[in-house]
């Protein structure tokens, strides 16, 4: 065996490295006691009962999830999420995707115009948050100026049962369309463009064209997007306590994290919101295999 | 390519970035110019506004400074060298990355309790030390340097250390600046450690304080808290004006498996 070999080659098989650890003890120590402990006490809790005035707690198998499956709230936060997932996926993803075609057409401008419609994806939740409740504010919001101009009556957008969780769809999809296009239009910069005029030369056009030749070719990076967006779909807090405060008139706008802020921190009942914390734990988690099935080619430079 | 083709996109984007940006820039308005004596002065008047943000402002600039470093330490680890347990880290590190921080909120304050550290500022830095994200985020960035690089400064007689402080940081700079705008803008919009681990006013965050008033007898307009958060969020705007195509990169490649193709 040659000498260099000997040197080049990394060790294939994971052994013990003293430096290894020394790198990332202070990353796992610090995640061991804010983020691992935390997220075991939390699956304990979901099989404990809680006292209320000692804490003492006592195994008491699966009746907290027994108790949340006959929960009112609990199906409607359920529905609520799926009802959000509806509005808020499809949206994002057409949104992501005309503005990503577009930036892709706009020449060396591309990466300016990337930048620009990413800002809120970077803004920090409280500012988006505010900005939005402000925008729908029945009073001096955006939404009602736009609606005078327009001659329409005044909506009060996020008080209205109905209007709430739409709302929050539309204020979450503006803050994610813009990560979506990223994803999207670095996918597209790699793809041949063989296949595109190929179309063109046999008289696909349009929508045709556009289903059967160009959305295929981003299948991954397109598939990628979705599922992202369905795990975000179920993460969505900050946005609906700052826009809703309680959670919407008569629930409408409870989703899952913030049943279980309402069970844990307001209504003291551990138990449940550590059942409803590990069953959104067990579907984003299965939603994270699923994404990192699906390798994505592309280059967001140039 | 005819020249209609290339026009027509570009007014079609600049519609709708109009309209994209027409919640930031009809704000903006109405906190700087249409009450420009008002807005910022009020905000910045109300009880405690000053504090609190001082206080978002350092939590957020110390947690970002740490995480970057100890998720450079620990992705460094994680994509350059091979030890037990890194299959199961990773995993782990993937996992919880994606869960919303606000369903931990009660083990948290639970953990914070039990530390002896409830209702202090340390409460509140602690536990944005370092996030699954900015390890993944930093494994993700060091995946693409070639591993022979750190092997030619191992042969050239660099210690474990050096080889980290000497060629990877400054490899890796461009995206831990990224990292860093990422960490402290979140860092400036937390809400769900600040709520399960603050109770006093005096050690309330911009977002508490904000929640506070929101709910008060007298809010102050929006408007004015809208003109204070947008003012910390100007230097994380710059930044990422300038660092936005390491922040996309990093993002796309720790977020799923962004295979990225070079020239």
């Amino acid at each position: 065996m040659h000498q260099d070999d000997l040197i080049f080659t990394p060790p294939a098989k994971p052994h013990f490295d003293p430096w290894a650890y020394a790198f990332v003890a202070p990353a796992v120590l610090l995640l061991a006691v804010f983020l691992f402990y935390p997220m075991a006490w939390m699956l304990l809790a979901s099989f404990q009962e809680h006292d209320a005035v000692t804490g003492a707690a006592v195994f008491s198998g699966v009746s907290a999830y027994v108790d949340q499956l006959h929960s009112a709230r609990f199906w409607r936060a359920i529905l609520n999420t799926i009802y959000f997932a509806g509005i808020y996926v499809p949206g994002s993803l057409a949104a992501g995707y005309v503005i990503a075609a577009l930036i892709n057409r706009s020449g060396r401008w591309r990466s300016w115009w990337r930048g620009l419609f990413f800002v809120p994806v970077l803004l920090p939740v409280a500012t988006a948050g505010l900005l939005w409740r402000w925008v729908y504010d029945p009073e001096t919001g955006l939404a009602r100026r736009l609606a005078e101009m327009a001659g329409m009556p005044a909506v009060d957008w996020l008080n209205e049962a109905r209007l709430a969780l739409p709302s929050i769809a539309v204020a979450c999809i503006w803050q994610s369309a813009g990560l979506v296009a990223a994803i999207i239009s670095s996918a597209m910069w790699v793809q041949p463009r063989e296949y595109n005029d190929m179309a063109e030369l046999d008289g696909v056009h349009g929508l045709a064209r556009l289903i059967h030749v160009r959305l295929p070719m981003l299948k991954n990076a397109l598939v990628v997007s979705m599922l992202l967006l369905m795990i975000n779909a179920q993460r969505v807090f900050g946005m609906i306590l700052l826009t809703t405060e309680d959670g919407g008139p008569a629930n409408w706008s409870t989703n899952l994290p913030f049943l279980v802020y309402r069970h844990g921190m307001k209504e003291f009942n551990f138990s449940g919101a550590s059942a409803i914390a590990t069953l959104l734990c067990f579907s984003i988690v299965l939603l994270v295999v699923l994404v990192r099935r699906y390798p994505v080619e592309g280059r967001e430079a140039g | 390519m005819s020249k209609t083709c290339r026009v027509r996109p570009t007014i079609l984007l600049a519609t709708l970035s109009v309209l994209w940006m027409l919640p930031v820039a009809a704000v903006v308005y109405e906190a700087v110019v249409s009450r420009s004596v008002q807005a910022l002065p009020r905000g910045a008047a109300a009880p405690g506004i000053a504090r609190a943000a001082a206080i978002t402002f350092l939590v957020s600039l110390v947690s970002a400074v740490a995480s970057c470093t100890f998720g450079a330490m620990a992705g460094y680890a994680l994509s350059a060298k091979r030890f037990y347990g890194m299959k199961l880290l990773l995993g782990a590190l993937l996992g919880a990355m994606f869960l919303p921080a606000s369903i931990l909120m009660v083990p948290v304050f639970r953990v914070a309790a039990s530390l002896g550290i409830y209702d202090t500022i340390a409460a509140l830095v602690l536990p944005s030390c370092v996030t699954a994200f900015s390890v993944v985020f930093m494994k993700a960035v060091i995946d693409r340097i070639s591993p022979d690089i750190f092997h030619a400064a191992r042969i050239d007689g660099l210690g474990e250390s050096a080889i980290f402080v000497k060629i990877v940081l400054p490899l890796v700079r461009g995206p831990i600046i990224a990292l860093g705008v990422i960490e402290f803008v979140a860092g400036i919009g937390a809400m769900a450690v600040p709520m399960a681990v603050v109770d006093a006013p005096r050690n309330y965050t911009l977002t508490l304080r904000l929640l506070d008033a929101m709910g008060g007898i007298n809010p102050p307009p929006t408007a004015s808290l809208l003109a204070i958060l947008a003012l910390l969020a100007i230097p994380s705007v710059v930044l990422f004006i300038a660092k936005s195509g390491d922040i996309i990169s990093g993002l796309l490649a720790a977020l799923f498996r962004y295979e990225r193709v070079d020239e």
